[in-house]
């Protein structure tokens, strides 16, 4: 991978690793968000709903306690009435039906004024607390609907008045059960009402009311309100109440007389066409409703907060692995091969870590091995070098004796050459030499051992043995010389000249592995191969010398010229030589 | 919420200036009493109902209690003290007080605590809504003094001449001895009216009604005092009020509405007009609770028999 493709996977991977983390963190916190901002939303609607059907229930029932207690107020001032009824009208009764007032007036503060009627309708007696009391008058009150009423329904309960424009009053007739009985009529006074709806306490702020069958207030916990002859007909509340005042509901949000907002329960007081209201400010009445709805935010702000944190701990427990992996892949990917991934997930994705890192290790041993097999291919053949390679141990190449035929050849003149030509010309002369020797070394499986300029050296039956190096050794120089001299004529036709001779010698010698790590090389050292250089460079152009023990092996193959005793530089006795002329089996083939 | 915070925050940042102006400075209430009656029931009533409301001495609510001894013609200028301490309003005890505080001013919230019949003394334009800075409890109305006249004939079906001990002073005068006379006409008794001044001492009148063969006394509200009631026992006169407190000092009958209730429900008039109400609008509250009571005692003393009929409708009788 080259430098420009390291940075594009560089600046490419925050990128990609911030998408994934971040969609992966969106996605989770706002599956878990809706689901608990759905949750929190039906639950506060539920909520609302429960808590304002409580609060109204609760609030109906105040009011409707409130109207049975003042219900029981007039029952009882009724009752109380009906009980100075029962006696028919006779004469010499009246001081007894007086003491009898007097005690009802005492026993019912409510009463101010007592007038009792007889069955003609005439005034027979009145007693009241500040005025003076009247015995019978005979005043004709036959007319009044407080009588009429009365004697035709046994009860009247008339409209409310205010008294000196002030006070509440209400006059409540009550008939006796015999026709002779005549009329009891009271004036009552309604502010004793006070006492019943100042008792009720409607939550802290909130208060309960009456108001008769006009909407005129009748009695209030501020006194001076109904004093004041407050008429609250304009309230929607009243006139709810008024209107359809049977519905079930009973019960309404809206503003009291002041324009606060409130919540309005009211029950009918049955017999007299009364209301009464109870309200409850609003803001009293939803504030536990606020305060949970508040703590059910606060929850779910944590839960939020919490599916936030869940969704980023396993976004990093996913994404980071996936980094490692990555950032494997891009060492690998800059050569650095057998690179290691650690993650220890126990998932999928530690499987994967653990496949990648088998993998990195088998591309580690598959370069190593290339290595090896690049190393060996520089002085074996391509086959040699597979065999070794493939036989898995360097055991071939550690330091070893043994007898081997060593090939040495050289050009002629290449030094005069090299000093005149032009450098260019010289490696191209070079490449088409070292090229027709390669090929032909290839093709008898020999051993290059090094090339040195022009000079070459060549084993064979090591380190692959095989039974006839000497032969194969003469063979490549005879076909060497050939290719040689071919190459040689055009080299003439360049103006270069240029000769070619070979030395051969068999014997035994010294071959390993030599150099450092890195830079290895197979070498031979022994005195043959010092014989075969020193032959070599003896061999006129176009020669062929050997030895006597190469002589030996090939004698029946090649016609040689006869043998001269060379003395040598270096080597002590003369050495005698063979000039190897052709081949006789070539002639055959 | 937080929304409301902010508000109720900025609001209060707005009113705690003017906040700490109202709450550095007590309110003063003056209370002008005539002297006569004693004052210290009234008084005591007043304070405990004010203690009840929330209301301390002396940390948020000042008293300023004037009285004129007795002497009705001080009343103005210990009403023009009063005003003199720049009080905030003025609780003024029975009518002559009431009418001294009103000419006084015409600024300063008044409460009647109680006044008798505010509305025909002109005390006020009308029960429902006053309309001037006159406001407060109204006492009984003229008509009690005709009730009274009831219940003496009915104590004493012998008693043709009932005297009267009348305020010269007291603008409830009139209307009181005019329902009076109104009942002892059409119950065929002679009225005896006797006018003083409140701190006058008491004997002298007494003494007089007795020489003009008076059969009972019947004491206006404004001049119920001990000295009095002492008096008319030791000439053996039957007397009655329409304070209940009388029936302790000597007199033999009280008829009226509740004193203490009316003396508490001063209070929550100061409290509404120091919150800002406007005395015009506040309408005067009348009394509801009447009661009778009879000191068997001075009836013992006195050698009357009180009649079933009576004690069949007395709320209390002191044995």
């Amino acid at each position: 991978m080259n430098d420009g493709a390291a940075a594009a996977t560089v600046t490419a991977t925050p990128k990609t690793r911030g998408s994934l983390f971040r969609k992966y963190v969106l996605l989770f916190s706002s599956i878990v968000g809706a689901a608990l901002l759905a949750n929190g939303a039906v639950e506060v609607w539920f909520l609302y709903r429960d808590h304002t059907e409580l609060l109204l229930r609760v609030q109906r029932e105040q009011a409707e306690a409130a109207a049975t207690k003042i219900g029981q107020f007039v029952k009882e001032i009724e009752g109380q009435l009906g009980w100075t009824t029962q006696l028919p009208w006779s004469a010499g009764a009246l001081d007894q039906r007086r003491f009898d007032a007097l005690r009802l007036l005492r026993q019912v503060p409510a009463v101010t004024e007592l007038t009792q009627i007889d069955a003609a309708g005439k005034e027979r007696l009145k007693v009241s607390r500040l005025a003076m009391d009247v015995i019978n008058s005979q005043a004709d009150l036959s007319q009044e609907p407080r009588f009429t009423q009365a004697v035709a329904r046994r009860t009247f309960h008339g409209p409310v008045y205010f008294r000196r424009e002030s006070e509440p009053y209400m006059t409540l007739a009550v008939a006796g059960t015999r026709r002779d009985a005549g009329v009891s009529a009271a004036e009552v006074n309604l502010k004793f009402i006070w006492d019943v709806v100042s008792q009720i306490k409607v939550g802290q702020g909130g208060r309960a009311y009456v108001v008769d069958a006009q909407g005129r207030l009748i009695a209030h916990p501020d006194i001076s309100l109904v004093l004041r002859n407050t008429d609250f007909s304009s309230l929607v509340q009243v006139q709810a109440a008024r209107a359809g005042g049977q519905s079930p509901e009973r019960a309404l949000s809206t503003q009291d007389f002041q324009g606060q907002k409130v919540l309005a329960a009211y029950a009918p007081i049955a017999p007299l066409g009364w209301w009464v209201f109870a309200e409850l400010p609003l803001d009293e009445a939803y504030a536990p409703l606020i305060d949970s709805i508040k703590r059910t935010g606060i929850v779910l702000l944590l839960g939020i907060i919490g599916a936030i944190l869940a969704a980023l701990f396993l976004a990093r427990r996913m994404v980071v692995p996936i980094q490692a992996l990555q950032a494997g892949a891009a060492r690998i990917g800059s050569g650095d091969l057998g690179a290691r991934v650690e993650v220890k997930t126990g998932d999928e994705l530690e499987a994967l870590a653990d496949q990648f890192n088998l993998m990195s290790t088998e591309l580690r041993d598959s370069k190593e091995r290339e290595e090896r097999v690049g190393r060996l291919r520089r002085f074996l053949s391509p086959q040699l070098a597979e065999v070794i390679e493939s036989s898995g141990s360097d055991a071939m190449l550690q330091s070893h004796r043994r007898e081997v035929s060593v090939v040495f050849c050289d050009m002629r003149g290449f030094t005069a050459f090299a000093e005149s030509a032009e450098p260019e010309e010289v490696m191209s002369v070079l490449h088409e030499y070292h090229e027709a020797l390669g090929v032909l070394i290839h093709k008898f499986e020999g051993t290059l051992e090094r090339f040195v300029g022009d000079g070459a050296l060549v084993l064979f039956n090591d380190p692959i043995p095989c039974p006839d190096p000497s032969e194969r050794a003469v063979r490549m120089s005879v076909e060497m010389c050939a290719a040689i001299a071919a190459l040689a004529v055009k080299w003439r036709a360049r103006g270069h000249e240029l000769g070619f001779g070979i030395g051969i010698t068999h014997g035994y010698a010294t071959m390993g592995r030599i150099g450092f790590e890195g830079r290895f090389d197979y070498s031979a050292i022994g005195s043959v191969v010092n014989l075969a250089a020193r032959l070599c460079g003896e061999a006129k152009d176009g020669q062929i010398l050997i030895d006597s023990a190469v002589h030996a092996a090939v004698a029946p193959l090649v016609e040689c010229d006869e043998a001269s005793e060379i003395t040598l530089k270096g080597i002590r006795r003369p050495v005698r030589a063979f000039n190897v002329r052709h081949l006789k089996a070539l002639a055959a083939e | 919420m937080k929304r409301r915070t902010f508000i109720s925050g900025v609001a209060g940042a707005t009113v705690w200036p003017y906040a700490t102006a109202a709450q550095s400075r007590v309110p003063i209430v003056g209370v002008l009493v005539q002297g006569v009656p004693a004052p210290a029931p009234f008084l005591a009533a007043l304070r405990d109902g004010l203690r009840e409301a929330g209301y301390v001495e002396g940390q948020n609510i000042k008293l300023e209690v004037r009285s004129a001894e007795g002497q009705a013609d001080r009343l103005p200028e210990k009403a023009r003290e009063l005003l003199g301490l720049n009080v905030d309003l003025i609780v003024a005890f029975q009518t002559p007080a009431v009418m001294a505080a009103k000419a006084a001013t015409g600024q300063v919230p008044i409460v009647m605590a109680p006044a008798g019949d505010p509305l025909s003394t002109g005390l006020v334009a009308t029960l429902a809504r006053p309309g001037g800075n006159v406001t407060g409890v109204s006492g009984a109305s003229a008509e009690i003094g005709g009730k009274t006249v009831e219940l003496f004939r009915e104590l004493l079906p012998a008693a043709r001449r009932i005297a009267v001990l009348a305020s010269e002073t007291d603008a409830f005068t009139r209307p009181f001895l005019a329902e009076i006379s109104r009942a002892a006409q059409s119950l065929g008794v002679e009225i005896e009216p006797t006018l003083v001044r409140p701190g006058q001492p008491p004997d002298a009148a007494i003494e007089g009604m007795v020489a003009r063969q008076a059969q009972a006394l019947i004491v206006q509200g404004s001049l119920a005092r001990k000295e009095v009631f002492e008096a008319a026992l030791k000439h053996r006169l039957p007397s009655c009020s329409s304070n209940q407190i009388v029936t302790t000092l000597g007199g033999l009958m009280a008829y009226g509405a509740n004193q203490e209730l009316l003396y508490r429900q001063a209070v929550p008039y100061i409290d509404r007009i120091l919150k800002g109400a406007n005395a015009a609008e506040l309408p005067v509250v009348q009394p509801i609770k009447f009661e009778l009571v009879i000191n068997m005692k001075t009836a013992a003393a006195l050698g009357i028999t009180v009649p079933l009929s009576l004690l069949a409708r007395a709320d209390e009788v002191i044995e």
